[in-house]
């Protein structure tokens, strides 16, 4: 103990009263604590103990001896008696008086006289009574042994009233005489006195020397005893020499006293490292016991400690000393226990953190002794604590906050945690909901199985990514990727398993649209592709179509009417002619480039698509085709329209693998604005697909425009075609209703609006004016050579000249050598080299007044409109007929800008 | 220690010498008026030539006797009231009885109460010792012997039948008591006749109830008036038994004189007698010097205060103190010869070693007729009368 202050029993922080500080004396022992007194009560004990018992031996010796004794004595004074009357006897026969009345009745009166004499001389009693009855003779003494029967011969005990005898009794015969002696017991009664008061006095001497002994032992046991627990009071160690037991205990406790120091001594190291203290309250003696370690947690020294109020009560921080009061003041009053943990200020500024826990020790009867405790400095562990919670706050706000659900369950797949996202996604009230129900409440079957089968696994530390359908508490469907990973203990032992669900139905959707998009791109990647082909194709068979047609009609013209080969060439020019409407649908077909919506015809697209569509449909299903409103333009692409039917007739087709019907029309109809929901206000055509199939099942309905979504086996079908319709629909301005029955069959309704009427295209006019040659030189680029012979041949036949060349740098060259020569340039467009395009922009460049008209085979890259900006005054496509190209000349040279519509598009004849 | 011990022997010492010069006091009642006046004189003489005589031989233990000496009037009251006075006021050292077995008893009690030892050189009924006094010492044979020897007398004469007569105190009881008792040891059979009170003078109708009982023997219990007024009813009456008896009268010389020829016959019970017969040890010497200083002869009664003094002075010589309680353990213990005779008390205090003798007047003078040993002279038996 370090410091020590004595203190009031209550001095509470803020208690009344006055407060002394004196340093604690030592406590006086009460004298029944001596050893003086320890060592004599033993003896006392001992001495009375066995006096008792040697008390008793004596007694009862001596009892036995004294009784013996007088009945000894007693036979001996019957004997005598019997003596004294056999001398009375004896008497009266010497005297020769036998017999004599007078003499006898003498000698018994005194013998008798003497029997009384002897009993009173010895203070016996007795009787003798004669045989004849009467009263007795003589009687000393012995009114009490009236009716008491004597055994004649021993002595027996009696008891007489409330005196014991002995008694004996014998008869004297010559005379006729019971003599009956009696003792009084009450000598032996003081014999019993006599010991009594002997042993009092012995007993007296012997407790006497005894406890003078034992004194003298507690004087001489002082010096060492003092010897030893002076220093020790003092905290030294003892060094008494004398008494070899106490010498050796003196060593023994210096021992003890030494290993206490050194104890004491870690102690204060033990405390000073955990930084903690005790204290002592003793609240009787009002004294309060410091450690070492809780003085320096005040920042305190011993002579600062000052009384235990004063320290509460500046030390303490003041926010907190209301609480602190109140504890203590709880605990005294033994309401509460004292624990509490409370921040002080030591003299030099610093705010320390106490954790305090101490108890009060009561007497039996309740009144309160002392109060012990710790003062424990948590400040460093309560900073630690605090950036602990902090953390924690943190990672918890982490978790809770996070978009990804997070489950965690521990090894037994209890459930530990689940964030608040984990119970959105799974549409539970809340995290003990999840914790309650099994997995398959909340998880599709599959992914139920498939986290089962992943457990493993987890148990073997592994983690794993996997695809997960939620199925929500309130119906939702949920895809999600669960990243699961085990959790491992410090030796890698399996804790548990958590779970982190990211969400990612949306993701799927994205994807679905992006692969859509890509089969899409795919798509018309390979109907672009298709369509170079066909183009190419196109081009060369036009290339091919275009000489026959042309010389066709040159051979047609030169043969006089009504000749079975004029009959015979314009069949040729017929078949030709089917051809190149053959190459045109393809190409219409293949057509990629992105079309500007225009007044379509509607029954002429639709018609040309089902010419492509009908060869794919089995023969088992019929095709009625009834579209005939001749009003039928809408505003669309034929590509569009093409792919409406397409569509809509492959998926007919696919719903009758038994064949049936398939009818395809088209009719007006006219929305108010605000009726439907997905279509303005206005006129519209609907275009009405309808089969006898299968139909479609109700609950597959509302899906059916989801990309991909089809029903359709794997290779039969991408799961595009409705989802394609219903975009083209709406990019339309239009709207796709589909009505089905199971088993009866499917009506597909696709709504596309009404042209405008001021944009429809004139109607084919008469034939065109063709132009007398006039003698215009034209310059003819064609690197085809047979197709550059024909035009030559039917331009020069109308009066033109002709320069043919066979590329475009050859047209430049030629151009240049004769200025002002050539009145027109007729180029092709694709060519080795420059192309016919380039070749008219350095024309309209150069010779901004040369007309030239730009011919081409194929059109994926040239429209009119591009062909005009160019520079060209027409665009012709191949294979063009001589009409259309003299036609076409003809407008050239008159300075006619535009395209001609033959050449653009043709009513298909 | 070294110190004290000379110191506490030498004031011993001087005490011891201081107190040779103080006398021993030793206080007592007489009755010198009333009934036992001519009994109590007898004894203050000889007390007075026993006190005389040691003081002479040097006192008790070297201290020299001084009695203090008061008159009881004869009444027991009295009696008892000066013996407190005696011990608690003038703090005498002893005491010594008074006469008669009334006043002795009265005076025990208080010497009983103070633990004075007292012998009682003046009393025999046999009812003091039957009452657990422990300081109480009997001199005189207790009253139930006073008649044995009469009776014995009777047995040899023939006389089997008596009638017993006495006074209501408890010296009368007591000696008719036991004479009735020892008449049973030796066969004669008794007519009792219940007490009359004492003082009355006119003893007719007792003696006539014995009479007509069938006694040939009277015994008439009582002093000596009882004795004088029972010859005088025996002359009343026309009766003469065969024996009359009366234990203290006609011991006394006054009997006679008072008499005259009616107290010839009459048997009596005496405590001492000086008899040439007698050679009790000196018994003659103290006859001669109580004869030579009072003119007179001694009666038993100041034989009997004489021998008190012999065995007190016997007592303290042999217990070497005047110490109380030790005088008491000496005189329980003691066997001494007085001029009186033997003593010896029994654990009770009751003399035992002591025995009377029976005297009758004969030719005017009394004669020791009992026991034979010492007898002067032989029972004299008058002719049964004629009826």
């Amino acid at each position: 103990m370090a410091g020590r202050v004595t203190d009031r029993p209550t001095p509470l922080p803020a208690g009344p009263g006055p407060v002394t500080n004196s340093v604690g004396t030592r406590r006086k022992l009460p004298l029944w604590r001596s050893l003086a007194v320890w060592t004599t009560l033993p003896v006392l004990a001992v001495a009375l103990a066995s006096g008792a018992g040697l008390y008793g031996l004596v007694h009862r010796s001596v009892d036995r001896f004294a009784l013996e004794q007088l009945r000894r004595e007693t036979e001996v004074y019957a004997r005598d008696l019997y003596t004294l009357c056999e001398q009375g006897y004896d008497g009266v026969l010497r005297a020769g008086a036998l017999g004599d009345p007078r003499s006898e009745a003498v000698a018994r009166g005194r013998t008798l006289g003497e029997v009384e004499d002897f009993l009173r001389q010895r203070g016996l009693g007795g009787r003798v009574a004669s045989r004849d009855g009467g009263a007795p003779l003589v009687e000393v003494d012995a009114q009490a042994l009236a009716g008491v029967e004597i055994v004649a011969g021993a002595v027996s005990g009696l008891e007489l009233g409330n005196r014991r005898y002995l008694a004996t009794r014998f008869s004297y015969e010559p005379w006729g005489w019971e003599v009956t002696v009696l003792r009084d017991l009450a000598e032996y009664a003081a014999l019993h006195q006599e010991v009594r008061g002997s042993y009092l006095g012995v007993g007296t001497w012997a407790l006497a020397t005894g406890l003078a002994v034992s004194l003298l032992i507690g004087l001489l046991l002082r010096r060492p005893v003092r010897a030893i627990l002076g220093p020790l009071a003092a905290g030294e160690r003892p060094t008494y020499r004398g008494i070899a037991e106490f010498e050796h205990l003196s060593e023994t406790v210096g021992r003890i006293v030494e290993s206490a120091r050194d104890k004491a001594k870690e102690l204060a190291e033990a405390q000073r490292l955990a930084h903690l203290g005790h204290w002592r309250w003793d609240l009787v003696a009002g004294t309060v016991d410091w450690s070492d370690e809780l003085l320096r947690i005040f920042g305190i020294g011993p002579p600062a400690a000052g009384d235990f109020s004063e320290v509460l009560r500046s030390r303490v921080h003041p926010e907190e000393a209301a609480r602190v009061r109140e504890a203590l003041r709880a605990a005294l009053r033994g309401t509460a226990p004292f624990d509490l943990a409370f921040r002080i200020v030591r003299p030099d500024g610093a705010t320390r953190v106490l954790d305090c826990t101490a108890e009060v020790r009561r007497a039996p009867e309740g009144r309160a002794l002392f109060m012990a405790g710790t003062a424990h400095d948590v400040t460093e562990r309560h900073t630690a604590e605090a950036a602990l919670k902090a953390n924690e706050v943190r990672f918890r706000a982490l978790a809770e906050h996070s978009e990804a659900g997070i489950w965690q369950i521990d090894a037994a797949e209890e459930t530990r945690y689940v964030n608040p996202a984990m119970c959105r996604m799974l549409e539970a009230d809340g995290p003990e909901e999840v914790a309650r129900l099994p997995l398959s409440a909340f998880f599709s079957p599959a992914a139920v199985a498939r986290m089962a089968a992943e457990v493993p696994a987890r148990r073997r530390g592994e983690s794993g990514t996997y695809e997960v359908e939620i199925l929500g508490r309130r119906g939702g469907r949920r895809v999600a990727m669960l990243s699961a990973s085990p959790l491992l203990g410090p030796d890698r032992e399996f804790q548990g398993t958590m779970g982190t669900f990211i969400e990612t139905t949306e993701l799927r959707r994205l994807e679905a649209e992006r692969r859509a998009l890509e089969e899409q791109v795919r798509q018309k990647q390979k109907l672009e592709s298709l369509g170079v082909l066909a183009g190419g194709i196109a081009h060369d068979l036009n290339n091919t179509l275009t000489p026959i047609i042309g010389f066709a009609e040159l051979a047609a013209e030169d043969t006089p009417a009504g000749s079975p080969n004029r009959q015979r060439l314009g069949r040729v020019v017929g078949a030709a002619e089917r051809a190149r409407d053959l190459v045109h649908q393809i190409l219409v077909f293949a057509r990629q480039s992105k079309e500007e919506a225009r007044p379509v015809h509607l029954t002429t697209e639709v018609q040309a698509a089902l010419a492509l569509v009908r060869a794919t449909l089995p023969s088992s299903i019929r095709l009625e085709s009834p579209v005939e409103a001749e009003d039928a333009w809408v505003h669309a692409t034929p590509t569009a329209l093409h792919q409406i039917v397409t569509n809509l007739c492959t998926n007919a087709g696919h719903a009758m693998p038994q064949g049936g019907r398939l009818r395809v029309a088209g009719t007006p109809v006219h929305v108010e604005e605000g009726d439907d929901p997905e279509l303005a206000g206005g006129d519209y055509l609907c275009l009405i697909v309808e089969d006898t199939g299968c139909g479609i099942p109700p609950e597959v309905l509302p899906r059916i425009f989801e990309p991909f979504f089809t029903t359709k086996g794997v290779g039969e079908g991408t799961g595009m075609g409705l989802s394609v319709v219903h975009g083209i629909a709406r990019d339309l301005g239009g709207a796709v209703r589909v009505e089905s029955t199971l088993g009866q069959g499917t009506r597909v309704r696709v709504w596309l609006p009404r042209a405008d009427q001021d944009l429809l295209p004139l109607p084919a006019g008469e034939e065109p004016t063709v132009h007398a040659g006039a003698n215009a030189c034209i310059l003819l680029v064609e690197d085809e050579e047979l197709l550059r012979e024909f035009w030559t041949e039917a331009l020069t036949r109308r009066g033109y000249r002709v320069e043919g060349v066979s590329c475009a740098e050859e047209a430049l060259e030629r151009l240049d050598a004769v200025p002002g020569e050539i009145d027109l340039v007729i180029t092709d467009h694709t060519m080795p080299g420059m192309s016919g395009a380039v070749l008219v922009e350095r024309l309209a460049q150069s010779r901004p007044a040369l007309p030239v008209i730009l011919c081409t085979g194929f059109t994926a890259d040239l429209t009119p409109e591009k062909a005009r900006a160019l520079g060209a005054r027409a665009l012709l496509h191949k294979p063009v007929g001589s009409r259309e190209l003299l036609a076409a000349v003809g407008s050239a040279l008159a300075g006619e800008v535009g395209e001609h519509p033959a050449a653009e598009d043709h009513p298909g004849s | 220690m070294r110190l004290i011990a000379p110191v506490a022997i030498a004031v011993a010492l001087a005490a011891a010498w201081a107190n040779a010069a103080e006398p021993v006091r030793i206080g007592l009642t007489l009755s010198q008026t009333g009934t036992y006046a001519p009994m109590g004189a007898m004894q203050r003489r000889g007390y007075e030539l026993w006190q005389r005589e040691v003081n002479a031989r040097g006192g008790l233990l070297g201290r020299p006797v001084e009695l203090v000496l008061h008159d009881d009037r004869s009444k027991p009251e009295a009696a008892r009231a000066l013996y407190a006075e005696l011990i608690d006021a003038h703090r005498v050292d002893l005491v010594f009885g008074p006469y008669s077995s009334a006043l002795t008893e009265a005076a025990a009690e208080v010497a009983e109460a103070r633990h004075y030892p007292m012998l009682a050189a003046g009393a025999s009924a046999e009812s003091l010792w039957e009452r657990g006094h422990r300081y109480l010492f009997g001199v005189y044979t207790t009253t139930d012997r006073y008649a044995v020897g009469f009776l014995e007398l009777l047995v040899g004469a023939g006389i089997d039948r008596v009638g017993i007569v006495s006074a209501d105190d408890s010296f009368s009881v007591g000696v008719a008591d036991g004479a009735e008792r020892w008449a049973a040891r030796f066969g004669v059979k008794v007519t009792r006749v219940p007490p009359f009170p004492k003082g009355q003078t006119d003893l007719t109708a007792p003696l006539a109830t014995a009479r007509a009982g069938g006694a040939r023997a009277l015994l008439v219990c009582g002093h000596f008036d009882e004795a004088v007024n029972g010859v005088r009813a025996l002359e009343k009456l026309g009766w003469r038994p065969e024996a009359y008896f009366s234990p203290v009268g006609p011991a006394l010389r006054e009997y006679g004189q008072r008499l005259g020829a009616a107290a010839e016959g009459a048997f009596s019970t005496s405590q001492w007698v000086n008899h040439e017969r007698l050679p009790l040890p000196g018994s003659a010497a103290f006859h001669r010097a109580f004869a030579a200083t009072y003119g007179e002869p001694p009666s038993y009664h100041a034989a009997a205060a004489y021998a008190a003094g012999q065995i007190l002075e016997a007592a303290v010589a042999r217990a070497g103190s005047l110490e109380r309680e030790t005088l008491r353990d000496t005189l329980g213990a003691l066997n001494a010869t007085s001029i009186l005779g033997r003593y010896g008390v029994d654990p009770t205090g009751r003399q035992v070693r002591h025995f009377v003798l029976t005297l009758q007047w004969q030719g005017g003078k009394q004669e020791v007729t009992w026991p034979d040993e010492l007898r002067t002279a032989p029972p004299r038996f008058p002719p049964a009368p004629a009826r």
